[in-house]
């Protein structure tokens, strides 16, 4: 999985998992929002933390999250931790 | 006692528990400033006596809570618990307000002060000083990352604004470990944590406020302060600005799995007091000892201690060994033991009966411990805030770390005559990475057990359904039922976890070391009661346990009452309760 992941797809992935956790569709998330103001708190990130080591196959340190508030943040540093 | 090898460590442990339990005097000589009826006269004053402190002052604890590297005691963390224990048998109040509180401030300096800090700290404990943790604001509770207590940057200084309350040792303590919002965000990087010194605070910009009393943990003391405009240096930062989350969730790993082990002290102490209780009541012609229900009630409390200092073992053991689990086992042992611990109470009280509820007399001290131990459960993350730290957890753990073949725990978390690895806090992390080494390998534990010993296959088996189904319905849950929000029936799933994470733990750790060694815990008795304790936990009915578990467990019991041991696992030394009274 590393190897194919570009910014396009974790924003996507990022996107997906968002929506399930709000119980919303993809389309109402705004990637450039902080999470925090959906009301995804630190619990949700190490959820999150989680999902994305079985999505990349690597450790994810949930303090990512913490560091990278909305979804296109948050890919870009992703894709840098793949690289 | 068994044969056991002991290896040098565990040597040197006992002499520790063995030199406060000596330093502590005589429980029951009323001349001792230490003793039971000090300690009681203290809880009834509110306050600790200056010649207790003294005396405590003399037994070095300050240097028990330091690392070796900065000049103290502290080593392997199993062996802190049990000197902890030890002042916790004693009186909590001396436990917590003497030393577990700047226990608990201390380690957010050391997992994450600058050397200068960590000197400062060490230097304050070896001169009996204490650091008081200032996180608690009444408006937040548990909630600590929704702290308001505010510090705010100003070129190289941070001003401080805001209220910390229900803080022990706040009005006396040299230093303070302080939780504050630098951000104003709601995210996870808005808080830091700050060492201060009370000499750094201009005394105009602070109030401290009026002390709070309680109904337990009576001559702790607890207040609060409210700061204006208080200036400090920017260098008072532990770690960097911003980190003050992670850095609390990394220390409560270590402070959350140790403080239940250490109030198993108390419950030590009110089996002893039953005990001698059981023992001198004559009703109907003869001492209630001979009752049935009397002696199944010392057995379960006996077999509870045991639990209950095997799991808090097994919890403080993987720190060193599975330091990648420590968000998920630390949450666990503080949301269980504290429940096996007050349950134990419970029944150890309606044995007292009447003589349970005396203020004073042989029996008086029960209703004070009764009393101090209940923070076990509310206070440094309640029961509540540790399931739903374990609950967004179980989905994942369920796919990647409940199945057949997944990597063991090493052996040294369960054979205690192991060494243990050197403890290495920059190896906790804030999540598992989808590992559980202790509950995955639970089918493992369970056969090997039943192997080993196959007398308790009906004690394994409700256990074994209990897991299947734990499986089944955390593999369901989805991430909707894990927020805060979450249905109460998802939280009953954490607990169940929490239940079969002991199970395992036990079943485990008697399968294992003890198994080969001779002495009382290397027999199956106190398992079959505590697999039985268990089952009821999970709900289900426990397998009737024979008349020969009662006995063996009554039988050890009273020899340990007689020869002046513990009652947990480790089985120490205490001071002799029986040479006079
Ligand atoms: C003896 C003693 C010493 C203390 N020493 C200190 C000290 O040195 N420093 C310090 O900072 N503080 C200290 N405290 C304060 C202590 O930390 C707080 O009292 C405690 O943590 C907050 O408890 P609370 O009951 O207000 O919790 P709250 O967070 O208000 O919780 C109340 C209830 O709400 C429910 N609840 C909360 N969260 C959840 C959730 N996530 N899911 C489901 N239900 C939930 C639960 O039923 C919970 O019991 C001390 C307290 C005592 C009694």
């Amino acid at each position: 999985m590393t190897a194919t992941a570009t910014q396009p797809i974790l924003s996507l992935f990022l996107t997906e998992k968002v929506a399930t956790y709000l119980q919303r569709s993809p389309e109402q998330i705004d990637e450039t929002k902080p999470l925090t103001d959906y009301g995804l708190d630190s619990v949700y990130a190490l959820t999150l933390a989680g999902d994305l080591e079985d999505f990349l196959g690597i450790t994810v340190d949930p303090s990512i999250v913490w560091d990278n508030p909305s979804i296109s943040e948050l890919s870009v540093a992703l894709l840098a931790l793949t690289q | 006692m068994g044969a056991r090898p002991t290896p040098r460590r565990a040597r040197c442990m006992m002499a520790n528990t063995h030199t406060i339990e000596h330093g502590l005097g005589k429980p029951w000589d009323c001349t001792n400033p230490l003793g039971f009826a000090a300690c009681l006269h203290a809880d009834e004053t509110g306050h600790s006596s200056r010649e207790a402190e003294a005396r405590l002052d003399d037994l070095g604890v300050g240097a028990m809570l330091t690392p070796r590297a900065l000049g103290g005691s502290l080593g392997a963390l199993d062996a802190l618990m049990l000197n902890m224990r030890a002042l916790f048998r004693r009186d909590p109040c001396i436990g917590l307000g003497y030393a577990g509180s700047s226990f608990i401030a201390s380690v957010n300096v050391w997992l994450a002060g600058s050397p200068a800090q960590r000197a400062h700290v060490a230097e304050q404990l070896a001169n009996n000083g204490k650091i008081a943790c200032a996180y608690h604001e009444l408006e937040h509770g548990n909630d600590f990352s929704s702290a308001a207590f505010r510090a705010t940057v100003r070129n190289d200084t941070l001003v401080l604004n805001g209220h910390k309350q229900v803080v022990s040792n706040i009005e006396r303590a040299q230093t303070y470990v302080l939780f504050a919002r630098t951000d104003r965000g709601k995210g996870a990087r808005d808080h830091s944590v700050l060492l201060i010194d009370r000499t750094a605070l201009e005394p105009r910009a602070v109030d401290f406020l009026p002390r709070v009393r309680t109904s337990g943990m009576r001559s702790v003391v607890l207040a609060g302060f409210e700061l204006r405009d208080a200036t400090v240096p920017r260098d008072t930062v532990i770690g960097e600005l911003g980190q003050g989350i992670e850095i609390a969730l990394r220390s409560f790993q270590i402070t959350r799995m140790a403080l239940p082990g250490m109030f198993l002290g108390a419950v030590d102490t009110a089996l002893r007091l039953a005990i001698r209780f059981a023992r001198e009541r004559k009703l109907y012609g003869a001492s209630i000892l001979q009752i049935p229900r009397v002696r199944a009630t010392i057995a379960d409390a006996f077999a509870n201690v045991l639990l209950a200092d095997c799991l808090v073992t097994v919890g403080a053991r993987s720190l060193h060994e599975l330091p990648r689990m420590g968000s998920l086992y630390a949450a666990t042992v503080k949301s269980i033991v504290p429940q096996i611990l007050l349950s134990t109470m419970r029944s150890i009280g309606t044995l007292l009966g009447a003589s349970g509820y005396l203020r004073a007399g042989g029996y008086g001290l029960f209703q004070k411990l009764a009393r101090d131990i209940r923070p076990i459960s509310f206070g440094h993350a309640s029961r509540a805030n540790c399931l739903a730290t374990i609950l967004p957890q179980l989905p994942r753990l369920a796919r990647k770390a409940w199945q057949p073949n997944v990597a063991r725990a090493p052996r040294a978390v369960f054979a205690w005559d192991t060494p243990l690895r050197d403890f290495d806090p920059t190896a906790l992390s804030l999540s598992t990475g989808g590992h559980d080494p202790i509950v995955g390998s639970f089918e493992a534990a369970a056969s090997e057990l039943q192997a080993a010993s196959g007398g308790l296959a009906a004690f394994i088996h409700p256990l074994r359904a209990g897991f299947a189904a734990i499986r089944d319905d955390a593999a369901a849950l989805s991430p909707h039922d894990c927020r805060v929000g979450a249905p109460s029936s998802a939280y009953d799933l954490a607990h169940r976890y929490a239940v079969l994470f002991a199970a395992s733990s036990a079943m485990h750790t008697g399968a294992s070391s003890n198994m080969r060694t001779r002495g009382f815990t290397a027999q199956p008795h106190w398992l079959a009661a505590a697999l039985a304790n268990l089952t009821t936990m999970l709900g289900a009915a426990p397998p009737t346990r024979g008349d020969d578990v009662t006995d063996a467990l009554v039988a050890e019991a009273l020899r340990r009452f007689d020869e002046d041991l513990s009652f947990d696992f480790h089985h120490t030394p205490i001071a002799p309760w029986n040479d006079d009274r």
